[in-house]
């Protein structure tokens, strides 16, 4: 008896968990690929969301790839819902692998946005992060790359592989972000997406520049030879990119490809000067070169690494003297100081935008041309 | 009956128990307390808990064999003794109230925002009930089963990190003192005083030894799987950002992308969470349970499991209006009221038993459970070390 009893209440245990309040049927929901954010009007949000199209079977050819829908309203969330006015659909937010937002939004300050983003647990941490640069966050959105079609899927691809192979522009995870924001003794930055147009109605979508930050707000942007700087110093291994060094005999330019570089920053007070002791090790392999000097022998090696120890050490001094102009500490300066002396940081805390910018450096930069690929000697034509 | 546990059983019962309530909310309010030191804290406090883990069990060795109301009956006379029972019963109960309601808050909070609480909460205590109905030894295999998960859990979360990992966020040490350093020590006695759970179960444990081991053990994995979890926190995390976090063990895990295939494994970690909240249910609902029946003089205690469980799913609706009142309840009202009834309590009572000279002297016992601890550790080591010189050379060397 007992045991019919207990097998009537087990095949009940078993109603409940064939769905419950909270769950969303596949084919009522349209996937968020992309989210773009712009300030609208006087202060609304314009919130953007990119779907893919899917193609469908045995129709004649494709419109576009996705679609974007925006709204506007004095909330992210608000707007964000009142997209549903205009999809049928609900909307899964998970997905989506770029943030894109408006350079209006960033001028105006991030305070709320950061917020929001730490708070709305349907947002990714390892979404990326975009900020559009002379253009707005709905416009890059709707502009498709040359090569893929969907515009946030490429993004979010692009600024992985640049990484890797130009190494020009960091990657910032919306947990960067976040983060960085809340953490005292340091600035996020964001790698720019820009608009490009090459000939009428043939635009395209280009990483340019990477946007600084001061207080939640947009003061300015790096450039591409500062950003480089700025990736030397990022805490973490920096692994791929190239350096352009000029031929140490003609001037031609000379390409060696960065393997892996590993930066240290450390701090020191001297007799009440801030003096940042920065130590990158990097090493290379000789990849390309425009001249037909015998660059490769054991005798040109070390110029040529000194010559690499100059470019790095002049794009770090370029990034940090741009981020003293726009007095704010993406390197993370302050927090260096705090790990080292944390009783004097508690006074210098308060008058961080004073001292910034008059923090001295002293770079050194141990560079290695470590192998040179397919050939040992420069290949000459015979004739 | 099934009421007997093995060592390994108790262990991994206890463990299990506190590390489920430590493991995802906790690190938040560390870091709120401690700062940069909280990672330090947890040490500190795994000092406390080791001679902890000793007291609370040195009561019950002097009556082998007499459960928990038994023995407070011989020391300290009948009507106390029960009066003392019922205290027990009450805090486990209130104990098994915030775990349900931490259980189903991080769920409505992450998983299931619509979904009533109150369907949750008593399906939780119908399953954890059920195997309470069938006895300890139940619990104690289902917590060997999935505290081998859990220990996979936090390994997998440390090791998954580390492409995040930023050392240097430990950093600066005692940055503001010892006090941050003491608060969390204070936070954390929520769970360190659940190491009394141990006496509870003395009885039904072999020998005394087991209860040794299963105590130094539990002091010594609680530590290490709490100081893994906020130290990957820690590193992933700059802790100003972590400590506003309300989970911010969770939202670690969603940072974890390996090889752009190894991502979104949070759903992994919170199904394995919820089967070691199960283990706890059921053991703090066990323990609430078989007091009441001590106290009650009951000879089985299935007739009060219905209504304890029903008790306990009202007071966790009951108890705290919202979150913050569940947070402050579990990190400034659990600690205190804990530490008196579980740890100042046994440190009365062994005083009481010593003083009134009742039962037998555990000192011979002391002596004799740490030989024979060190003895099984000098033949573990030695057997390891066999192992290592099979394979590094053909024959063993010549002792």
């Amino acid at each position: 008896m007992f045991k019919r009893l207990l097998i009537s209440l087990l095949i009940l245990c078993l109603l409940p968990t064939a769905g419950c309040w909270d769950r969303k049927e596949v084919n009522q929901t349209a996937v968020a690929i992309g989210l773009g954010l712009d300030s609208f009007q006087q202060d609304q949000i314009l919130y953007t969301i990119q779907f893919p199209q899917t193609e469908q079977p045995g129709g004649e050819g494709m419109q576009s790839a996705f679609v974007t829908v925006s709204a506007a309203d004095d909330t992210y969330t608000t707007a964000a819902r009142k997209i549903s006015l205009k999809s049928p659909r609900s909307i899964l937010f998970q997905h989506s692998t770029v943030l894109v937002l408006g350079e209006d939004l960033g001028r105006k300050g991030l305070s709320g946005l950061v917020d929001y983003l730490a708070r709305n647990r349907n947002i990714r941490e390892s979404a990326d992060v975009f900020m559009a640069r002379d253009t707005t966050a709905a416009d890059v959105l709707s502009v498709p790359t040359q090569v893929d079609k969907v515009p946030a899927t490429a993004l979010a691809s692009m600024i992985k592989k640049q990484d890797r192979l130009a190494g020009i522009y960091t990657r910032t995870p919306v947990s960067d972000l976040t983060s960085k924001t809340a953490a005292p003794g340091m600035e996020p930055t964001v790698p720019g997406i820009a608009i490009v147009e090459r000939e009428k109605n043939q635009k395209h979508l280009e990483l340019s520049g990477t946007a600084v930050f001061k207080r939640g707000k947009l003061v300015g942007w790096l450039n591409e030879e500062e950003s480089r700087g700025y990736r030397w110093l990022r805490p973490k291994m920096v692994t791929g990119g190239t350096i352009t060094i000029s031929c140490p005999v003609g001037g031609e330019p000379v390409l060696i490809e960065n393997i892996r570089a590993q930066s240290q920053i450390k701090p020191e007070i001297r007799d009440g000067q801030i003096i940042m002791h920065i130590k990158v090790r990097e090493e290379g392999f000789f990849y390309e070169q425009r001249c037909l000097h015998q660059l490769v022998t054991p005798e040109m090696l070390p110029v040529l690494n000194q010559h690499i120890e100059q470019v790095i050490k002049k794009q770090i001094t370029l990034a940090v003297r741009q981020a003293q102009t726009l007095n704010s500490d993406i390197f993370g300066f302050g927090d260096a100081l705090r790990k080292k002396y944390p009783g004097q940081w508690a006074e210098l805390a308060h008058r961080w935008d004073d001292i910034f910018p008059t923090i001295k450096l002293e770079i050194e930069v141990d560079a290695k041309i470590r192998r040179v690929n397919l050939v040992s000697q420069t290949t000459r034509l015979k004739y | 009956m099934n009421d007997r546990v093995s060592t390994r059983q108790a262990w991994m019962m206890l463990s299990i128990s506190v590390i489920t309530s430590g493991i995802l909310y906790f690190p938040t309010f560390l870091m709120q307390s401690s700062g940069r030191d909280a990672w330090l804290s947890v040490i500190l406090t795994g000092l406390i808990t080791l001679p902890l883990s000793i007291l609370v069990v040195l009561p019950g060795l002097r009556f082998p064999g007499q459960n928990l109301i038994q023995y407070c009956g011989i020391i300290l006379g009948d009507i106390p003794a029960r009066m003392v029972g019922l205290v027990f019963v009450f805090s486990l109960l209130v104990l098994l109230a915030t775990a349900v309601r931490e259980f189903t808050d991080l769920l409505a909070l992450d998983i299931l925002p619509l979904t009533p609480i109150v369907v949750v909460a008593s399906l939780a205590l119908l399953v954890a009930g059920f195997s309470v109905y069938q006895g300890i030894t139940i619990i104690g295999r289902a917590a060997e089963l999935i505290g081998v998960l859990m220990f996979l859990l936090v390994a997998t979360i440390t090791v998954f990190s580390l492409p995040q990992a930023d050392f240097s966020n430990l950093t600066p040490v005692l940055e503001k003192g010892w006090q941050p350093l003491l608060a969390g020590t204070g936070i954390q006695l929520k769970l360190v005083t659940q190491v009394a759970l141990l006496a509870f179960i003395l009885e039904k444990l072999d020998s005394p030894v087991s209860a040794f081991k299963a105590g130094i053990g539990y002091a010594i994995t609680t530590t290490g799987v709490i100081f893994l979890t906020v130290a990957t926190v820690q590193i992933v995390f700059p802790t100003e950002y972590g400590a506003l976090l309300s989970d911010s063990v969770l939202s670690a895990i969603r940072q974890v992308a390996i090889g752009g295939f190894i991502t979104r494994i949070e759903a992994a970690i919170v199904a394995i969470w919820v089967s070691g909240n199960f283990v706890r249910f059921s053991l703090i609902y066990y323990l609430a349970v078989s007091i009441l029946a001590q106290v009650l003089n009951l000879k089985d205690h299935r007739s009060t499991i219905l209504p304890t469980g029903l008790l306990a799913v009202s007071l966790s609706l009951m108890m705290f209006p919202n979150i913050f009142r569940l947070f402050e309840f579990t990190t400034h009202t659990l600690p205190v009221y804990h530490s008196i009834i579980y740890v100042v309590f046994f440190g009365f009572l062994l005083a009481v038993a010593v003083i009134r000279k009742k039962g037998e002297p555990t000192l011979p016992l002391l002596k004799q459970s740490y030989k024979q601890m060190t003895f099984e550790l000098a033949s573990f080591v030695s057997s390891v070390k066999r192992v290592y010189y099979s394979i590094v050379m053909p024959q063993p060397p010549a002792s």
